[in-house]
């Protein structure tokens, strides 16, 4: 089993719901997150682009656009 | 995310969905799912992360952070109040933004083309520029033609790669758009070349043929559910038994026996 899915258990066992759930991956080291609102997008970076056809999404390829991203996961 | 894309990618918004999850498994989401936004695996979003997901975040046309939050909490009046007064920009495949910064006039204008999605036309424009060009503007041109056919090329590569993973239809279509896009420039020629061959070809032409069913599917899903589509699914793993569209087919229906 993978470990999200052992996560996402673990979680639902102590009462957890699944629709916002806290990944060792992508907590900050301490104390509250970092709100960026206001900052510039950094570059995305990913291993594989799935239903990309074209340049892949860059702040290049963003440029002069309107953009929305969702922090995502299939469980 | 999908009926966001569906509602304003028309309207120019981008639609981006992030995993740090493993391929296979993302890639069996999307199939299974039917969806259609771009989907990342194994992804960073710098500084676009947060401590929960699912999280969503807003970019406007300045780069600059407008919102984040929920994607529950994501309202259409949030969305366009970002979109007032944005220079729509083609969401074509074929437009191709420049991470160059040009500063000759005509580049530039080139440039502009090209992202607009006129990649003849600025194919054509770079060459033009480059018989009487001198000096930084023929420098410039240099850049900007290779990065246009370097992009020519990519599109050709990923069609190819769809033609080898079977999904035919992505594939064939790719090559028809960019062939009918290069009326005229040596590239149609042989992207017209290779659209006969696989025409002409046993195998390939089965498994387009197959593919182009299972697409049918995926647009009355898109409206209804594929759970309708079960019968007509099984048809094609029959019809099409080894070709790639039967064995999408058949996820297809692993994933709805499951739910």
């Amino acid at each position: 089993m993978k470990l999200h899915n052992l996560v996402l258990l673990g979680l639902l066992a102590l009462g957890g719901t699944a629709t916002a759930l806290s990944l060792p991956g992508l907590a900050p080291s301490q104390g509250e997150p970092h709100d960026p609102t206001g900052e510039l997008a950094t570059e995305l970076k990913a291993r594989t682009w799935f239903n990309t056809i074209g340049q892949p999404p860059t702040l290049s390829s963003l440029k002069g656009k309107v953009w929305v991203v969702e922090r995502w996961a299939t469980w | 995310m999908q009926q966001i894309q569906e509602k304003y990618g028309d309207k120019g918004l981008v639609v981006l969905a992030l995993s740090n999850e493993e391929d296979e498994l993302v890639e069996e989401y999307i199939q299974s799912m039917g969806l259609t936004v771009r989907i990342a695996a194994g992804a960073d979003g710098g500084n676009m992360t947060w401590s929960s997901i699912p999280h969503t975040f807003l970019v406007g046309a300045d780069g600059k952070i407008l919102w984040h939050g929920s994607p529950y909490g994501l309202s259409n009046g949030i969305i366009e109040d970002a979109l007032k007064g944005v220079k729509k920009s083609s969401n074509s495949v074929l437009a191709y933004n420049s991470a160059t910064e040009f500063k000759e006039g005509a580049v530039t204008s080139i440039a502009d083309m090209a992202r607009q999605a006129q990649l003849a036309k600025s194919i054509q424009a770079v060459g033009k520029l480059l018989e009487k060009a001198s000096g930084a503007e023929a420098e410039e041109a240099k850049v900007l033609q290779g990065e246009l056919d370097g992009f020519v090329e990519m599109l050709q590569a990923q069609a190819e790669s769809f033609i080898t993973k079977r999904e035919m239809v992505i594939g064939t279509d790719l090559l028809a758009e960019v062939a009918k896009e290069c009326k005229g420039l040596p590239v149609a020629d042989k992207i017209a070349a290779r659209l006969k061959e696989i025409d002409d070809d046993k195998e390939l032409s089965n498994e387009l043929a197959a593919d182009r069913e299972l697409a049918k599917l995926r647009e009355a899903a898109s409206k209804k559910s594929w759970k309708r589509q079960l019968k007509k699914l099984e048809k094609i793993t029959e019809r099409y038994e080894g070709t790639g569209a039967a064995k999408r087919a058949a996820k297809i229906i692993r994933s709805i026996n499951a739910e």
